[in-house]
């Protein structure tokens, strides 16, 4: 019986083909979009740690210095006075190669004598195959080793020549020998990596003398602890996982924003997956009361629905998974270049598609749909057989249901503000009662509707006569359809809403705050874009700019990576007392003496993370030991989310043996022209050297396009769930207008006109969409409070402005007004070409 | 099997040394797969521009001690033979091997550059316990991580290598000779030594006033002096605490460009201590064909220093037994008849132990020996067998 039934929905759906495809979509968009999410984090989260495995290698510990680096008489010390063997020299830092394309690469340089126990991935065993001239490697300046990969990539031969940025010099460097992995991890790990000689690598860096680390197997405390007396002051050994989990802890708030916006987008999947799917099924209760009459039990009739359901969801859950790894791996190149613009270069970059992501979304789609048909199902089937054929039975009920639907959506929203407002930093406690909150209002929909349309009926019939009237009042007949529809593109315009106020609020905020933290006219910085340690001007450099005409003063700034036990964050050392041109959160007496005393000020997200107060030090390591540093304010920073602590230059050169400046601020006499001045800066500059040099304005505009590039995932997201909700409604509305057939054909039978019918019909889907947009204002305005209030405080720990803007409102009801209109194109179309007759042949 | 990647470029430059000691086929170490590295490696990047030792050269203390780095390859090598007063007996073994990696010398302006590779190689023989352990050490000779130097005497010291001072290093294996005696001082893991050698004969000038031929090509030679006679106290330890030790030490100091003849596949070399207080050094370099090379030679050093060149008719060398490695399958001789007949010397020459193989980046065995004479214990010294790995 089941599969003679199934037969016959086969043949349902060859009839109905276009909603069959819609259903498919519907579904297969809801998992795409959970999964691509899914494999954007996974792959960021895999990128870093080979990032940081490429680096490490086998090494347990690693010793460290300051921003100076390491003397390399200390290596010496530990090989030749103790007779250390495990050990290895590194010295590496990012160069930019202009033959990949300006692509960041990490310049590795090793001791090859050294790296027996470290970095496998260079090892004979398993590992790869080096095939070149080594001697030349360890005896002919500038040349390195590359993977074979990159090196097919970008069509390199052994014995070529790559072009390298370094800081203000570009480098040629000659490719002695390519590393050929053998398995996938290797091949991976090589990916972002020149490896060169370390007497290169002190050349290209113009490093002489020093070293950045020293890698360590290390395996007892012991032998831990008596390294680390032997080491100068300065110096420290630390574990290599540790430095893994400073970075991670660094992206988790990263990816807890995204998983964010995710969530909501799993929200609209979940909706759309069950609006095409409950769409699906009331739509055949005629057919389902013609079967119950004929004498199919209600077992039988509500396993074939599952059962066909099952099916559906299955094939729309692999064409979900499908789309969900093409969308995820678009998604992995946003998301890895807004963590190295934030956080960390990483050098290995590469999609990673995991079971977990895989089998998430097949939840997703499979559960979705099946709960999604069981309730009408259960509906179709509980009733008699007569009921099951009057639609108005269904109808009847969904208005009846109105009251209680209403008051579960009370209920609901009101839980999940509750959950928001709680004090508490958890993060998952704010998605809940995001998505909480979201399901309340949903619930609201089928009695929003029932009073919006009354006034917009009134309207309908006011402007478009008899048309208007029937389009508005059919709206509010086929509740059981229209809520759930509305629904989720309320919830989908909502989410539009939400991020484009948070990003607008944050964009406006950072647009202020460099507007008072950019005092100076014209601007000279390294053009890596990463803040490394060797990027960096010498005191010659400041000098000579001191003296070229038109300059008034000059302020320099260090910025420097360092790893605490606060874990990784920058030290700012600038010569500009920041006490004027900062704005604080607080403040404890006069910063800007306190801070020439020695004193420290901090970004507001180090102060949310690490809690300080009047009166807290922080401990930093020295090169002359750790100190404690008196802590005198907390200011607003949206440069970096990693924290920073900033002091003044000269204290900062009396505890680190570091003159270098990482960037030069230049206040130009009355009367010259910052960008001329700029211009000619850089003309006198081209060629020799790569300085970047930037107007007060071409500045904060670069700056700006870091931010907007920040959020071009964010942007993306956005993106897809518009899309995903037009979409569905495009599905819903004209599986509902396709349904309407007959009624069509009645009124064309009783004399409506062909245009007058594609009038309703567009307009009756425009009022849909519309009814959705103006449903979606208030929590879309709710949702971006929680955003800029709740979810980043508590991700990032900053605060920014709540700078709503009323075109962001407008824009997103115009958005959805214009799905609804769309949607009703193709029925209207189609229904002004049938005849009328053949349009009430319909059984 | 650690240091793999160091294994990588090791092997590669170890089999560089391989090739100019003997053209036979590579060793495999087990460590790489392929010959690419080896290919790349020994491909044009030959002998050019390096010095040869083609003419007999006067020596010059204490220049000559140390680093001659226009020549590709030199060594300083001390073996010995060391006994416990409760009559434990060892052997050790403290090399210390420069490799030029370019003819030219580098002029660059960072610490880390050289052109110099600096390895060394240190054994010892635990004969009570049939225990032969055996390490490596690799380092680039620049930092300060490697090197060999000599500084010259005060004025007026006496000529000669007792006169001179010099280290020779790689990283904490050291070598530090001044006048009077030298200082070796290595450990790996448990296993040190910590010895003190003072000549009791002045430096022998092998073959030809020093000029040391391997064939009759001209150039394939070295510059060759010894100390065959050290007197050696200090301590080895095992792990569980140092043990006073004395004996005899053999330095043997070799600087080169190309040794070997095309056809010559390796050789035996014997340092032999004899109870009446000569030294006998003889070396046979084996032909591709399984003939003797007529540049085969040695040297017979009287107790009050005379020396008397051997020629290949001189002597005769005959293995008596044979031992295979459990890990390269190389067959190596193990026992050997050495005859002078003009010198009425008639000798059985025993391996203390059988396994001495150095399981190192290049493959070769290296032991000490005990010296018979009709039966009767005669001396010991030590025995160098290179090229018979496949």
């Amino acid at each position: 019986m089941i599969l003679r039934l199934l037969r016959l929905s086969l043949r349902y759906l060859v009839h109905h083909r276009l909603q069959c495809a819609l259903l498919l979509l519907g579904i297969a968009l809801g998992v795409a979009v959970v999964v691509a999410i899914d494999i954007a984090n996974d792959s960021a989260r895999r990128s870093l740690e080979l990032t940081v495995e490429s680096l490490g290698g086998a090494a347990t510990h690693r010793i460290v210095a300051g921003p100076g680096g390491i003397e390399d008489a200390v290596y010496r010390h530990l090989r030749v006075d103790l007779g250390l063997t495990d050990c290895a020299p590194v010295l590496d830092d990012y160069v930019s190669c202009l033959t990949f394309h300006g692509r960041m690469m990490r310049l590795l340089g090793i001791d090859p004598f050294a790296e027996g126990p470290f970095r496998r991935y260079l090892a004979g065993k398993g590992g790869v195959t080096p095939v070149g001239d080594l001697t030349r490697l360890l005896t002919t300046p500038e040349t390195v080793l590359l993977s074979a990969d990159l090196a097919k990539r970008y069509h390199v031969r052994s014995g070529d020549f790559l072009n390298v940025q370094r800081g203000s010099r570009i480098v040629r460097l000659c490719v002695v020998g390519l590393l050929d992995a053998h398995d996938d991890l290797t091949r991976r790990a090589l990916s972002g990596l020149l490896i060169a000689d370390i007497s290169t690598a002190q050349e290209v860096f113009s490093q002489p003398h020093r070293i950045s680390s020293i890698d360590l197997v290390v395996h007892s405390r012991a032998r831990c602890d008596q390294i680390r007396r032997e080491l100068p002051p300065g110096l420290r050994v630390e574990s290599v996982n540790r430095r893994a989990s400073a970075l991670e802890q660094l992206t988790d708030s990263f990816e807890s924003n995204l998983q964010a916006v995710s969530l909501l987008t799993l929200v609209v999947g979940i909706f759309l997956v069950y609006n095409t799917v409950t769409f699906f099924v009331v739509q055949r209760r005629s057919l389902i009361g013609i079967l119950r009459a004929l004498g199919v039990t209600r077992q039988q009739i509500f396993s074939w629905i599952v059962l066909e359901t099952l099916v559906l969801g299955v094939l729309g859950t692999t064409c979900g998974l499908l789309l969900g790894v093409l969308l995820g791996r678009a998604a992995v190149g946003l998301v890895t270049r807004t963590i190295n613009d934030l956080y960390f270069v990483l050098t290995v970059t590469d999609t990673r598609i995991s079971t977990q992501s895989l089998l998430k979304g097949t939840i997703v789609g499979l559960a979705a749909s099946l709960l999604s048909a069981l309730v009408p199902a259960w509906e179709a089937t509980m009733v008699a057989p007569v009921g099951v054929l009057r639609r108005s039975t269904l109808e009847g009920r969904v208005q009846r249901a109105v009251p209680w639907l209403t008051l579960a959506g009370v209920g609901g929203t009101a839980a999940g503000w509750t959950l928001l407002l709680l004090p508490s930093r958890s993060m998952e406690l704010a998605f809940g009662g995001l998505t909480l909150e979201f399901v309340g209002v949903a619930l609201l929909v089928p009695l929003a509707v029932v009073v919006v349309m009354r006034p917009l009926a009134w309207l309908a019939t006011r402007l478009f006569g008899i048309v208007g009237r029937i389009a508005a009042r059919n709206v509010v007949r086929s509740l059981s359809r229209t809520a759930v529809a509305v629904a989720a593109l309320m919830v989908a315009i909502s989410v539009i809403i939400g991020i484009d106020v948070m990003v607008g609020s944050f964009r406006q905020t950072v647009v202020d705050w460099l507007g008072t933290v950019l005092a100076a006219d014209v601007y000279v910085t390294t053009p890596s874009g990463t803040a490394s340690r060797y990027d960096s001007f010498d005191v010659a450099t400041v000098e000579a700019l001191r003296r070229l005409p038109g300059v008034r003063s000059v302020d320099t700034a260090r910025n420097v990576r360092m790893e605490t036990r606060y874990g990784m964050l920058f030290v700012f050392a600038v010569t500009d007392n920041p006490s004027r041109t900062r704005r604080f959160l607080w403040t404890e007496g006069d910063v800007g003496k306190r801070l020439q005393q020695g004193a420290v000020i901090v970004s507001q997200p180090f102060a949310w993370r690490h809690p300080v107060r009047p009166g807290s030090v922080l401990e930093l390591p020295t090169d002359h030991g750790v100190h404690s540093f008196p802590v005198v304010g907390v200011y607003y920073d949206y440069g970096t989310e990693a924290g920073i602590v900033t002091m003044l230059a000269p204290v900062y050169h009396r505890w680190w043996n570091d003159r270098e400046v990482s960037s030069i601020a230049l206040r130009l006499s009355h009367g010259v022209d910052p960008d001329v001045f700029a211009a000619m800066l850089r003309r006198r500059l081209g060629g020799r050297m790569a300085f970047e040099v930037m107007s007060n304005r071409g500045l904060r505009k670069s700056a700006i396009e870091v931010f907007d590039r920040t959020f071009a995932i964010t942007s993306a997201l956005r993106g897809l769930v518009t899309f995903v909700a037009v979409i569905g409604l495009l599905g819903t509305l004209m599986a509902l207008q396709l349904e309407r057939r007959r009624e069509i054909g009645t009124l064309r039978a009783v004399g409506v006109t062909v245009r007058q019918l594609a009038a309703g019909i567009v307009l009756e889907t425009g009022m849909l969409g519309f009814l959705a947009g103006l449903l979606a204002l208030l929590p879309g305005w709710a949702l971006a409070w929680a955003l800029v209030f709740v979810v980043n405080p508590r991700s990032f720990g900053w605060t920014f402005a709540f700078l709503p803007h009323p075109w962001q409102f407008v824009s997103a009801l115009l958005l959805a007004t214009a799905a609804g209109v769309l949607a009703g194109v193709y029925p209207a179309w189609r229904f002004s070409r049938m005849r009328p007759a053949e349009a009430l042949r319909v059984e | 099997m650690r240091r793999v990647w160091t294994g990588v470029v090791i092997f590669g430059i170890a089999l560089l040394l391989l090739i100019g000691l003997r053209r036979s086929a590579v060793t495999e170490g087990g460590r790489v797969r392929g010959a690419s590295i080896v290919d790349a490696l020994a491909s044009d990047r030959g002998t050019d521009g390096f010095l040869r030792a083609l003419t007999v050269c006067e020596f010059v203390f204490p220049h000559d001690a140390g680093p001659h780095p226009r020549f590709q390859t030199e060594w300083w090598y001390d073996t010995g033979n060391l006994d416990t007063s409760s009559g434990r007996h060892f052997g050790y073994q403290l090399t210390i091997f420069r490799r030029a990696l370019t003819a030219r010398p580098v002029h660059r302006h960072v610490d880390w550059a050289t052109s110099q590779v600096y390895f060394a190689h240190f054994c010892v023989t635990d004969v009570s316990h049939g225990r032969f352990h055996a390490a490596e050490r690799w380092s680039r000779g620049a930092l300060g991580l490697a090197g060999a130097r000599a500084v010259k005497a005060s004025p007026g010291a006496t000529a000669g290598e007792r006169a001179t001072s010099f280290d020779a290093w790689v990283e904490s294996w050291s070598m530090h000779r001044e006048p009077g005696g030298s200082h070796l001082v290595a450990r790996h893991g448990k296993v040190s030594i910590d010895l003190h050698l003072s000549p009791e004969t002045p430096p022998v000038l092998e073959g030809d006033h020093g000029l040391s031929r391997k064939s009759d090509t001209p150039g394939n030679a070295s510059y060759y002096y010894s100390l065959p006679r050290l007197r050696t106290t200090g301590t080895v330890c095992l792990g569980d605490g140092p043990m006073a030790v004395t004996g005899l030490s053999w330095l043997d100091r070799e600087w080169s460009t190309s040794a070997l003849g095309p056809d010559e596949t390796g050789w035996d070399w014997f340092a032999l201590q004899l109870a009446d207080g000569r030294d006998l050094m003889v070396y046979r370099l084996r032909r591709r064909d399984g003939s003797i090379d007529p540049a085969s030679c040695g040297s017979l050093v009287a107790p009050n220093g005379n020396k008397r060149n051997l020629g290949v008719g001189d002597f005769s060398v005959v293995a008596t037994d044979h031992w295979t490695s459990p890990r390269s399958q190389a067959v190596y001789p193990s026992r050997w008849r050495v005859r002078v007949p003009a010198a009425g010397i008639d000798l059985e020459v025993v391996p203390w132990l059988r396994d001495q193989e150095l399981p190192l980046s290049f493959v070769y065995w290296e032991g000490a020996v005990r010296v018979l004479s009709g039966g009767r214990a005669y001396g010991n010294g030590y025995v160098e067998l290179t090229g018979y790995t496949k």
